[in-house]
């Protein structure tokens, strides 16, 4: 795996998540449930401007970034409130996974992107209802 | 020099077999099976990165080792915070264990313990700020690391510190 094949990685995984971002943020309601709306529609905010950022670092590194797919499979179910957190909390530690797995693969000023990043999935991890980890983006050692 | 010469060359192998063995078996991507090599950046491992790892992972475990005494110094000596900061202690805990399975630890000064006494709130505050200073050193850290293996480590407890840190209360809440 090289840096670019981990970005790809990485960028496709911004587009999963932005598109269940902006499927979770349509069906959550904003006046029933303003505090999981708000923690949504921030969500996909963050990672638009994460998804454009590693675009632009693979452009910038001469290589065609990987497109969104045309769909994505729905969790399911995914109509409460409940349904809603939990898949954008899955996405989150997905995310946290492969920022965690681009940290390995990168240097400098990429890497100190992808600490971020991690963090940031970590945190909002809370946000949609999950625990403290001992090791966001990795688990528990020698689980997989 | 000389004499703990062979014990600084066993450290080096544990760092190597052991960054790797903390992260075997982890899927690093669950879209992907395909396998992970070393970090094509950081090319084959030198005694210069070695050396410069060993030291970072030294710094960052007696770094959490001295937020872990405080934390316990705090509990013992602040009753009213003794639940709140249960979480961050069991936490630093699993980190120096997570760093002791990267490399055997370094013999490490003894110091003795901080005495901790006085008002909850100020002494939350002072563990908010020696909780963010901790992470902002293991990121620091992470981004230093020679070693990708070693680096995601790093970032993942930074993460973690963050996590704990977002968890701690506002204010030492009620006496218990």
């Amino acid at each position: 795996v090289t840096t670019v094949d981990a970005l790809q990685t990485t960028l496709a995984g911004e587009h999963a998540a932005l598109w269940l971002y902006g499927v979770c943020g349509g069906r959550a309601s904003e006046s029933l449930n303003s505090s999981l709306y708000t923690t949504l529609r921030a969500g996909y905010d963050v990672h638009r401007g994460q998804r454009d950022q590693l675009v632009r670092t693979l452009r910038d590194l001469g290589t065609t970034p990987v497109p969104a797919a045309v769909a994505y499979d729905l969790p399911s179910p995914l109509a409460s409130a409940v349904d809603l957190q939990r898949a954008a909390r899955d996405v989150e530690q997905r995310c946290a996974a492969t920022y965690a797995a681009l940290v390995a693969q990168s240097v400098g000023d990429q890497r100190r992107r992808a600490v971020t990043a991690l963090t940031g999935a970590a945190l909002r991890v809370l946000d949609l209802g999950g625990d403290p980890e001992d090791l966001p983006g990795i688990g528990s050692p020698g689980a997989g | 020099v000389l004499a703990t010469h062979p014990a600084t060359v066993s450290r080096r192998g544990a760092l190597v077999t052991g960054a790797v063995l903390l992260t075997a078996g982890c899927d690093l991507d669950p879209r992907t099976s395909e396998p992970v090599e070393p970090a094509p950046t950081s090319g084959a491992p030198t005694t210069t990165d070695e050396d410069s790892d060993l030291a970072l992972l030294d710094d960052v475990r007696a770094a959490v080792a001295q937020a872990l005494t405080t934390v316990l110094a705090t509990r013992q000596g602040v009753p009213r915070l003794r639940t709140a900061l249960g979480p961050l202690a069991a936490m630093h805990r699993a980190h120096l264990a997570a760093l002791d399975g990267a490399a055997s630890p370094a013999p490490a000064a003894s110091r003795p313990p901080p005495v901790v006494t006085g008002d909850p709130a100020a002494a939350l505050g002072g563990v908010r700020r020696l909780e963010t200073r901790l992470q902002r050193r293991c990121a620091d850290a992470s981004v230093s690391a020679g070693s990708g293996e070693l680096a995601r480590l790093l970032a993942a407890l930074s993460a973690s510190v963050a996590q704990h840190l977002a968890r701690l209360p506002e204010g030492p809440g009620t006496p218990q």
